[in-house]
């Protein structure tokens, strides 16, 4: 026997042997064979014989490729000769289950192809001999991989939607559109509302009375409606336990079975809520306590200039008057004055015109403190040079070495700096004044943290123990014969420094000069 | 040399003596008005109130107006001069004790001819009042009187 498609084995299709039924006419046989050999479904013809054996009797041309056989190596053969074993064993017996019962038995297997994992389902089909026993079986396979394929991903599907629904921290139900009752909903809604699975199914998810404002619900009912999904709207809840919370409300309508149902998702976050509300407040009154800040310090240098002012204006008023008034004594009442009157006067006059220095020293010191830094960049050297260059107009006389690193700059207030140089070069200058030969030097190293500057002098110096009081107002290691001054240039010098955010600190030992270092942030050096 | 009389706005009596002192030192004869406040320094020179039988087109010399005085200070002062066309010509020397940066700046923006810090060294005092009678009453060149403002100069 040959393959079935070979048109002398026509007589053998089923339903046409020796048409013991009825005879297929002509058109239906031609369209039989043409379902034979066009269709993508495997079909054999298969009988059973005695002892339980299948004998191929017949394959289509989708069962040759589909098997991978020609119907020569199959073709009155047992099945086992050309299917795997386990398959084989399979189908006979399903096969033989066929027979004996005479009716249709389906089955699926998998079989790996080179195409991967392929699932067929088999319909084998019982086929009755004259005289009515059953002897043959048509079995038809289709590889219906992808249908279980689908199957399956929508099972898993299934299975995934469940688990992040009933697994989710968020509070889900879903409602039916129609009545709104309650079809599902999951443990964390449970936990929100505080009541057991068995007192909520099946009820109307509005019977819980829920939303605070319902007119906020039927509009997003209404939303829902339309199709329209809503996506975390802020919304106030009452629970049953009567506590309200605010909440992120999510909501779409699907479809289940054809019918409109509504998917529901609610965050509560009222703790996150009340968390922002106090930080809110928190800032309000931080605001508010920094403005109440600013006004009392904007108060206190309101006073403070007010107080400049007056000493500026009265204190040295009275001043004026003791000296002119002693000057007048002295001029118009000379010869009814003693050498020790004299002198008394001349003492008074010397005095009240140092503490008119000293005013006007404490409003240096008072308007360097108020100044604002104006940043620029800032020659240090230039402004150096030149404070120099007055000074040896001043004292023509004195013999001073001067060496200067040129292109020294900084980011600064160029005047604040000019009056820091000229306190810090105009020191240097005084305490040079005993020495016949004195050396002063503007430079500058460069350290970890950026420039730093120094001014050092060969003069008279100052005992390290007092280092302390140096930068402090009013503070002299010097008693007023050796070295005029009031204490005031190291303080004035520290308070521009450090308005730039910069350090200033001092070296020297009596007798071998000082060195005074300062930084200033952004320091430069253009050579 | 400018012999008109000199006004000075001063209510210090002590620094109304010193004044008066450093001009006889420096030999400035011209007659010194002492106004003591902004109010009577403007009463002199619009001829109002005590000053009503003054003639108000004799003009001062020069105005010595200290800043800081009782009722109307001298910015003030010096504000409704240069806002008169009578005054606004007027030469006015700011006297003062401060040295304020804003005192300076504000006397200046407000029509100031000069501004001379009173020093508390009464030495200084003289000599500084001597340049400004030398400077103002002697080399310095007066507009005429009754000169035209041409418009747009205030």
């Amino acid at each position: 026997m040959t393959a079935l498609h070979a048109n002398s084995h026509a007589a053998n299709l089923p339903g046409t042997a020796e048409g013991h039924r009825f005879a297929f006419p002509p058109s239906l046989m031609r369209l039989a064979r043409g379902l034979f050999e066009g269709t993508s479904d495997c079909i054999l013809l298969l009988a059973v014989r005695d002892g339980g054996h299948v004998i191929c009797q017949g394959l289509n041309p989708a069962a040759e490729r589909g098997l991978r056989r020609t119907a020569a190596e199959c073709v009155d053969r047992r099945v086992g000769e050309w299917l795997p074993s386990a398959e084989a064993q399979q189908l006979e017996d399903r096969c033989r289950e066929c027979v004996a019962s005479g009716r249709a038995v389906t089955y699926e297997y998998e079989r790996i192809s080179p195409n991967g994992r392929r699932s067929f389902g088999i319909e084998l089909i019982p086929v009755s001999e004259p005289g009515g026993a059953v002897g043959h079986v048509v079995a038809v396979a289709r590889d219906v991989t992808p249908y279980r394929q689908g199957r399956e991903a929508l099972r898993q599907s299934e299975a995934r939607f469940a688990k992040a629904f009933h697994g989710s921290a968020l509070a889900k139900t879903i409602t039916r559109l129609s009545d709104r009752r309650l079809v599902e909903f999951n443990d964390a809604w449970l936990r929100l509302i505080g009541m057991p699975r068995d007192r909520v199914g099946g009820r109307s998810i509005d019977e819980l009375g829920l939303w605070i404002d319902p007119a906020v619900r039927e509009e997003i009912y209404r939303r829902l409606r339309a199709g329209e999904p809503v996506r975390g709207e802020e919304v106030l809840m009452r629970l049953p336990s009567g506590v309200e919370v605010i909440g992120l409300m999510s909501a779409e309508r699907i479809e289940l079975d054809g019918e409109p149902y509504s998917l529901w998702s609610f965050q509560d976050i009222t703790d996150r809520k009340r968390a922002e509300e106090e930080i809110i407040r928190l800032n309000a009154e931080l605001e508010r306590r920094v403005a109440e800040r600013t006004a009392q310090l904007a108060a206190a240098n309101t006073e403070l200039e007010a107080f400049c002012y007056s000493v500026s204006h009265d204190l040295r008023a009275p001043l004026r008057a003791i000296d002119g008034f002693s000057k007048a004594l002295l001029e118009d009442c000379l010869d009814r004055l003693d050498a020790d009157g004299q002198d008394c006067l001349k003492r008074v006059r010397a005095a009240s015109q140092r503490m008119g220095e000293l005013i006007d020293d404490l409003l240096t010191l008072s308007r360097v403190t108020r100044a604002e830094v104006r940043r620029t960049q800032v020659d240090l050297s230039a402004i150096a040079a030149k404070i120099v260059g007055q000074l040896r107009q001043l004292h023509p006389e004195r013999q001073v070495e001067f060496v200067l690193t040129p292109g020294l700059s900084a980011e600064g207030d160029p005047n604040l700096l000019s009056v820091a140089l000229e306190n810090l070069l105009g020191n240097a200058w005084k305490y040079t004044s005993r020495r016949p030969q004195a050396r002063i030097e503007f430079t500058a190293t460069v350290g970890d943290d950026g420039m730093t500057y120094l001014v050092r002098d060969d003069g008279a110096g100052f005992d390290p123990k007092y280092a302390g009081k140096l930068f402090q107002p009013f503070q002299r290691l010097h008693p007023p014969h050796e070295f005029d001054g009031h204490g005031i240039g190291l303080a004035t010098v520290q308070r521009i420094v450090h308005k730039h955010g910069g350090r200033v600190w001092a070296e020297g030992a009596v007798g071998k000069g000082v060195t005074v270092y300062f930084t200033l942030p952004a320091g430069l050096w253009h050579v | 040399m400018d012999t008109r009389p000199i006004l000075l706005v001063e209510d210090s009596p002590d620094d109304v003596a010193l004044t008066l002192r450093a001009f006889r030192k420096n030999r400035i004869l011209n007659e010194v008005v002492v106004a003591r406040d902004g109010v009577e320094a403007l009463d002199y020179l619009f001829a109002t109130g005590p000053y009503s039988d003054r003639d108000p087109t004799a003009a001062p010399a020069i105005v010595l107006l200290d800043l800081k005085l009782p009722r109307l200070d001298g910015l003030e002062v010096l504000r409704r001069l240069r806002a008169d066309a009578r005054t606004q010509l007027l030469r006015v020397i700011v006297l003062t004790s401060s040295k304020e940066e804003t005192d300076v700046v504000r006397s200046y923006t407000h029509g100031a001819n000069s501004y001379i810090r009173k020093p508390v060294d009464f030495d200084s005092f003289m000599s500084a009042v001597g340049q400004l009678g030398l400077y103002w009453l002697l080399l310095n060149e007066t507009p005429p009187s009754g000169f035209p403002v041409p418009p747009g100069i205030r």
